[in-house]
């Protein structure tokens, strides 16, 4: 079986990280709590082929807590201590009460320069759009249903993967092979006569359909 | 074998579908996003009597870190309307999610307090109450940059073409006319290596397609457009549509203008020369385009847009000459505009353009 994506570097994750945190702040869904980052670094994760870019993962272990990324984690843990993201709380995780949950928001001042480098290279241009769109979908979502969304996600709900098994979106499966992908370009069948859905608005209804799944 | 949907099925889907048609604000940028909401707001003040004074609203993208050590007021529900703006600034979010209110010192007027808080290079929407009806501008580079400044309309129905117009030449300008404007203008290239020589970029009506419609959207904050939608007859380039409400609170779509852009060319990507018969044959079928999406979506008004990139300026008459009186029976405007190849000829333009306005008082 052929790999289709292989990890990405500590940067490359680092960069992902400071560029969610910078969406997330300018669609105004910030401070936010760290079950609710992977939340949405897994959908940026998930969907991020669908715009011809690099997922930092292209799987995740399935388990009850959500998604969670070890690579993801990690370097959310270095930008707090390089300044660039600010824990805003700590509390009690009122759905695991052996863990304390932290909220972040970003240190805008720190981390504008190096987001300014980053998003320079155009390929990087791309990846801004995207999180964008998608933290701007995410923000329209009622923030306690924020990690719901993740669970609702087609592919992670796909009926063929059990508990404790991996959900893979990107590293040896491609095409029609990928729920969440079939999910969003099926929403093309249903459009509106004379209407081609953009790939923003496909993204901005798949939200959408989370959404519905979340609060329901 | 279907293709897998996790655990939705295709009645999911088709069900969210006719529920929302077609997302709003999806592709839209911060800034427009922020412009739309504010014009909510202000509709929403004009009918608790707002009508005086001027307010400016920054936008900032990252909301706390801005506000750190400015002794500003926290106004956490700006967006349901219920606080007066009226002489006052606020910062807040795309979203108007959150906002705060800066102080402003007794002599000083909304925009000094805003470039004395250090907050000059965020953008900005400035709205002015007195009138008729309120008129705002979009600082999109902050206030320190004026250059930077766009009229934004916050409550209209309809577009004049006039308007319509204003809006497109503004476009022009800031724009277009000049390579060097292209470049600047969020780094879409129209020209290709050698614009001297008047070679475009490979498809330009698609690149200035892209760059028109966020111009549009920040400009008309009231309406929908949507670019490259297909119908029947092929594709329409932008389409400009307002959303109303009918006697029984029903929402309606009412399609305002289709806007037909062609890129006029004298040379192809590579430099190969294109027949002015091939240029000609354009903008007549820019025009039958035209004409036919105007007819099949129900759309008010129409307009082909020539960007015209060929080494000579010969005028509107001689580029629309063929296609004037199908245009004028059809009710469909004809509007150009001339691309300078360098800085050089669009000063020699704009020289010719003052020495002939100087000469036209003498000769009455």
């Amino acid at each position: 079986m052929t790999q289709v994506c292989e990890p990405a570097s500590d940067v490359d994750v680092q960069s992902r990280v400071l560029q969610i945190l910078a969406s997330l702040e300018e669609a105004g869904a910030t401070p936010i709590a760290n079950r609710d980052l992977h939340a949405i670094a897994y959908l940026a994760n998930v969907l991020s082929p669908m715009w011809d870019i690099e997922p930092i993962e292209g799987s995740v272990l399935k388990s009850k807590d959500g998604p969670r990324s070890t690579l993801f984690e990690a370097q959310l843990d270095r930008c707090v201590f390089q300044g660039l993201a600010v824990v805003t709380s700590l509390e009690d995780d009122p759905e695991s009460p052996a863990r304390i949950s932290a909220s972040y928001r970003l240190a805008a001042e720190r981390a504008r320069p190096l987001l300014d480098v980053i998003n320079s290279f155009p390929d990087e241009q791309i990846v801004r759009a995207f999180l964008n769109e998608l933290a701007f979908a995410f923000a329209q979502i009622s923030p306690e249903f924020w990690d719901d969304t993740a669970l609702a996600d087609a592919s992670w709900t796909d009926p063929s993967i059990a508990d404790q098994r991996v959900v893979d979106f990107a590293e040896f499966v491609s095409g029609n092979r990928i729920p969440s992908h079939n999910v969003v370009n099926a929403f093309q069948s249903y459009a509106p006569a004379g209407v081609v859905y953009s790939r923003v608005e496909k993204l901005a209804m798949y939200l959408r359909l989370l959404k519905r799944r979340a609060h329901a | 074998m279907p293709d897998a949907l996790g655990s939705f099925t295709q009645a999911d889907i088709a069900g969210l579908a006719h529920d929302v048609q077609i997302p709003e604000n999806a592709g839209a940028s911060p800034t427009q996003r922020f412009v739309r909401y504010i014009s909510d707001l202000v509709k929403m003040r004009l009918e608790a009597g707002e009508a005086s004074g001027v307010s400016i609203i920054l936008r900032s993208d990252a909301l706390e870190s801005d506000v750190e050590g400015r002794n500003c007021t926290r106004h956490p529900y700006l967006r349901t309307g219920q606080d007066a703006l009226s002489q006052k600034v606020f910062i807040s979010n795309a979203v108007l999610g959150l906002a705060y209110a800066i102080p402003i010192d007794v002599a000083d007027d909304e925009m000094l307090a805003v470039q004395k808080a250090g907050l000059g290079k965020l953008p900005a929407l400035i709205i002015d109450w007195r009138g008729d009806i309120p008129r705002a501008a979009l600082y999109g580079s902050g206030v320190d940059h004026p250059d930077d400044v766009q009229d934004v309309y916050l409550t209209e129905s309809d577009i004049s073409p006039a308007d319509l117009k204003a809006g497109l030449d503004e476009f022009y300008k800031k724009r277009l006319r000049t390579p060097s404007l292209v470049v600047q203008g969020h780094s879409i290239r129209i020209w290709g290596e050698k614009p001297s020589l008047g070679w475009p970029a490979d498809r330009p009506e698609e690149r200035i397609q892209g760059v028109l419609m966020n111009h549009l959207q920040a400009r008309y904050t009231r309406f929908d457009i949507r670019a490259e939608t297909a119908n029947d007859d092929g594709r329409l380039d932008l389409k400009i549509s307002a959303k109303l409400y009918d006697g029984t609170g029903e929402k309606i779509i009412k399609n305002v203008w289709v806007l037909e852009l062609k890129a006029l060319t004298d040379r192809t990507v590579n430099g190969n020369p294109v027949p002015k018969a091939t240029v000609e044959e354009a903008i007549l079928k820019g025009l039958t385009q035209a004409i036919s999406y105007k007819d099949a979506d129900h759309i008010n008004q129409a307009a082909l847009c020539c960007f015209d990139m060929r080494a000579t300026d010969d005028g509107d008459d001689a580029a629309f000459s063929a296609v004037v009186e199908e245009a004028n029976d059809n009710d469909i405007h004809l509007w150009r505009w001339f691309l300078y190849r360098g800085s050089a000829p669009n000063r020699d333009a704009k020289r010719k353009a003052r020495l002939a306005a100087a000469v036209r008082p003498a000769s009455k």
